[in-house]
């Protein structure tokens, strides 16, 4: 996970795929269980109200469906299961960018979940 | 059919699916192949001599994936023995044109698929039965529901 200079992120105002926001938790201390993350898997040419994201968890059991993220030297887990829409405006604050090696880890457990297939057959 | 134009289409089945191009490189590859590799050497029709770079696109000759550089797409040759049911097989994944290689290919890739989904299965199954990781998917869900309320 790489992260983005603050200067970027009030220029690019529409998610991209694989940008990771922190979600915002109303009433609760994100130190407590680790910050949790929401990563974007939809389409960076969708450009909707509601986004597709994949949420991450560091309390989560590991899986094969659920691929390994460092995010600065903790280990989180991207719970592709979780695959859901949010409001666009809701995510939160952009604290970053996923790696291609970590997004293509992120698209075969969706892969996975979804029963798509292989990437190639 | 006729008995001549059965043999006839045996005969291309079998030249499509067993090249003699690995015959040469490798004592291993199947009699079949090697007798065919003879025939053809015999008609001046020998591709694994003559012409090695014309075995298309999808199959690269062993001295062009040595030379790939890094992280380019290369081609590890691998010869195996295929039994009667296999060639069977083999000849169903190619009757629609498919090369031999890429059938393979895809049956790997697949078999290989299959065995993570299994994994996928046992990990759904862990997860479920440890209480830690349900609560922890309640309150993901809780946490998530906060967002779309919002």
């Amino acid at each position: 996970m790489s992260q983005r200079c603050s200067s970027s992120e009030q220029i690019w105002t529409p998610s991209v795929r694989g940008d990771v926001y922190q979600i915002h938790l109303a009433g609760k201390k994100n130190v407590q269980q680790g910050h949790r993350f929401a990563i974007v898997v939809q389409s960076s040419r969708l450009n909707l109200s509601t986004t597709v994201i994949v949420p991450t968890s560091t309390a989560a059991r590991p899986g094969l469906h659920r691929p390994e993220i460092d995010w600065d030297g903790t280990t989180t887990y991207a719970l592709a299961e979780q695959v859901t829409a949010v409001p666009t405006d809701n995510l939160g604050r952009m604290v970053g960018h996923l790696l291609r090696s970590d997004m293509d880890r992120i698209d075969e457990a969706l892969r996975m979940v979804l029963a798509l297939g292989p990437a190639h057959t | 059919m006729p008995a001549t134009a059965t043999a006839a289409k045996k005969a291309t089945t079998r030249k499509r699916t067993y090249r003699p191009r690995a015959a040469a490189a490798d004592p291993a590859t199947t009699t079949a192949a090697t007798t065919k590799s003879t025939a053809a050497a015999k008609s001046g029709r020998s591709r694994a001599k003559t012409a090695p770079a014309k075995t298309g696109p999808t199959e690269p000759p062993p001295s062009q994936a040595r030379k790939a550089p890094p992280g380019a797409t290369s081609a590890t040759q691998i010869n195996f023995r295929a039994d009667e049911e296999t060639r069977q097989a083999l000849d169903i994944l190619t009757q629609d044109g498919t090369p031999v290689s890429e059938a393979i290919r895809s049956a790997i890739r697949l078999a290989v698929w299959r065995m993570k989904e299994d994994q996928m299965v046992r990990d759904a199954e862990a997860a479920m039965a440890d209480p830690a990781d349900v609560a922890e998917m309640l309150q993901l869900r809780a946490d998530l529901d906060s967002i779309s309320a919002r």
